[in-house]
């Protein structure tokens, strides 16, 4: 069945005035109404190379070229607002000054004014030319600051330390009924807010649901307050291996039994663990994780080597250390054939000889990359 | 009583007194990334501890070669180089391959279709042999005497 209906073909002189987008999300949503007529005929835009004079009778009278068979676009109210767009909080740069013009020397009213005749003796006030190089109009305070944590945590001890200050804050914000606080952001707090959260008690029932007790509401607001919009430096992420070691000998291991089957709790303790941590787990990875347990397993799971070479030197040390056999990370040129035979400083020694090479025959890659782009 | 023969006890080879490999070196290179060197990689990390151990009169060369097939090159004594392309063959299958440069001669390989093959080079043959002849020839043109050359090489009047 066809849901909408079919449109005539363009034939001739259309105005665009007519195809009306549909109602903006941002705005105040219409009440439905047929498209009023558009009397903007000379801005109009053809698509063929017909004259105006030319338009078909329904056009030319100003009616517009609307089929009768189209129904009316009807918006509902869906409680939208009106959107209005923030003014940027601050400059990336530092824009240059506006241009200013010198009034004509007719125009000029001071009786000392004289017309120069030539350029010596007149104040260089200078161009914008290398406006943009200094670095003083790109401000570091501008700079990107990325949520995640920028060292990556792989200390399994503090690892866990993170998973459980995620989860024990994230079952606060939901057994408070904070839940919309679950996708906000939250502040790095100091030492004693850190405590006060590992603290509490987190009881564990048979089917992984969690309660949690002691001052929930100290904990919720000094969540809250510090993500606010607040330019509060980070104080303190994650303790030291050796605190979070005792702390987790200290600990019941009960609460690794918590249920993440919900999704909005996954989520919260998932972003708090990425802008503790660093860790991001991929997404892949995601439904495989059904409790926090899991969730530990799947952070403190050593990263894949990159490459072979390195995956030796952990996993096989031993192949590294025979005597007879010679293990290199990188390509063996020509160039490091020479150096082990002791060709290579004979060459050098030649070139120099002869005055045709200065320094060493290598040359680093961004010399070459100047000398691609004609910079040297 | 019947006269016998002394019968040879051995046959001197290689180095007669001890044996020396011919092959010095292997150099393996492999690919990081590539599906082609998924059993090189393999190889290196399971067989040639083992295979390294069990040789130590060869130096292995283990070095990456981004976007290449993997490749095992023998270098021997005598100069000589054999290659051998293990892209996409089983670990266990290139630990073959590894065994045979081991024990290659590094020689080029010689059709042998004799059934007997003579440990000793011919000496009618052999590379000096042909070289003073030839050299007695050019000698020999301006005294215009050939019956002096047949005697010099018998062989060809059989």
């Amino acid at each position: 069945m066809r849901r909408i209906s079919r449109f005539s073909k363009p034939s001739g002189a259309r105005l665009a005035s007519t195809v009306r987008p549909l109602a903006p999300l941002c705005t105040t949503p219409r009440a439905a109404t047929k498209p009023s007529p558009s009397p903007a005929v000379n801005t109009a835009r053809f698509y063929s190379s017909r004259q105006p004079d030319q338009l078909p009778a329904s056009l030319a009278s100003g009616k517009p070229a609307v089929p009768e068979n189209v129904e009316e676009i009807v918006v509902e109210d869906v409680g939208l607002q009106k959107y209005t767009p923030e003014p940027p909080q601050q400059r990336a740069f530092v824009p240059p000054p506006a241009p200013s013009v010198a009034e004509p020397a007719d125009a000029v009213t001071d009786t000392l004014y004289t017309p120069a005749t030539s350029a010596e003796g007149l104040e260089t006030i200078g161009n914008l030319k290398s406006w943009w190089d200094n670095p003083a109009h790109w401000p570091k305070s501008s700079n990107f600051v990325g949520f995640k944590a920028k060292q990556k945590v792989q200390n399994p001890v503090l690892l866990e330390a993170a998973v459980r200050r995620a989860l024990t804050e994230t079952l606060v914000m939901k057994q408070l009924g904070q839940e919309d606080q679950l996708t906000g952001h939250w502040g790095l707090q100091d030492k004693a807010q850190h405590d006060a959260v590992l603290a509490l008690d987190v009881r564990v029932d048979s089917d992984g649901n969690a309660t949690v007790t002691g001052d929930l509401q100290a904990v919720a607001e000094g969540l809250v307050a510090k993500g606010d919009g607040s330019s509060v430096e980070p104080t303190y992420a994650l303790p030291s291996a050796a605190e979070a070691l005792a702390l987790k000998e200290q600990a019941d291991q009960s609460w690794k039994g918590t249920s993440l089957q919900d999704a909005r709790l996954k989520f919260a303790v998932l972003k708090r663990v990425m802008q503790l941590t660093g860790q991001v787990v991929p997404d892949q990875k995601l439904a495989d994780i059904a409790t926090a347990r899991g969730l530990i397993a799947t952070l403190q799971k050593p990263p894949k080597p990159k490459t072979l070479s390195k995956e030796i030197q952990t996993k096989k040390p031993e192949l590294v250390t025979l005597p007879n056999v010679a293990f290199s990370p990188k390509r063996v040129t020509r160039g490091h054939k020479d150096q082990a035979l002791g060709r290579f400083k004979l060459i050098e020694a030649e070139f120099r000889k002869r005055d045709l090479q200065d320094g060493p025959l290598s040359v680093p890659k961004s010399r070459e990359r100047q000398h691609w782009r004609g910079e040297a | 009583m019947t006269i016998r023969a002394l019968e040879r006890v051995s046959v001197g080879q290689n180095g007669i007194g001890s044996f020396i490999l011919q092959c010095k070196r292997l150099d393996i290179h492999y690919c990081d990334h590539s599906g082609s060197s998924r059993g090189m990689n393999a190889f290196i990390k399971t067989h040639l501890p083992n295979f390294a151990k069990k040789n130590p009169a060869v130096e292995f060369a283990v070095s990456p070669r981004p976007r290449k097939h993997p490749v095992m090159i023998g270098h021997y004594i005598n100069g000589r180089q054999k290659a051998i392309c293990v892209a996409n063959m089983e670990p266990s299958l290139i630990l073959k391959k590894a065994e045979l440069l081991r024990d290659a001669s590094g020689d080029k390989v010689k059709r042998v279709n004799k059934p007997v093959t003579s440990i000793n080079e011919s000496e009618t043959w052999g590379k000096d042999a042909i070289s003073n002849v030839q050299s007695v020839l050019a000698l020999d043109t301006n005294e215009d005497s050939p019956e002096y050359i047949v005697l010099l090489l018998p062989w060809w009047n059989d």
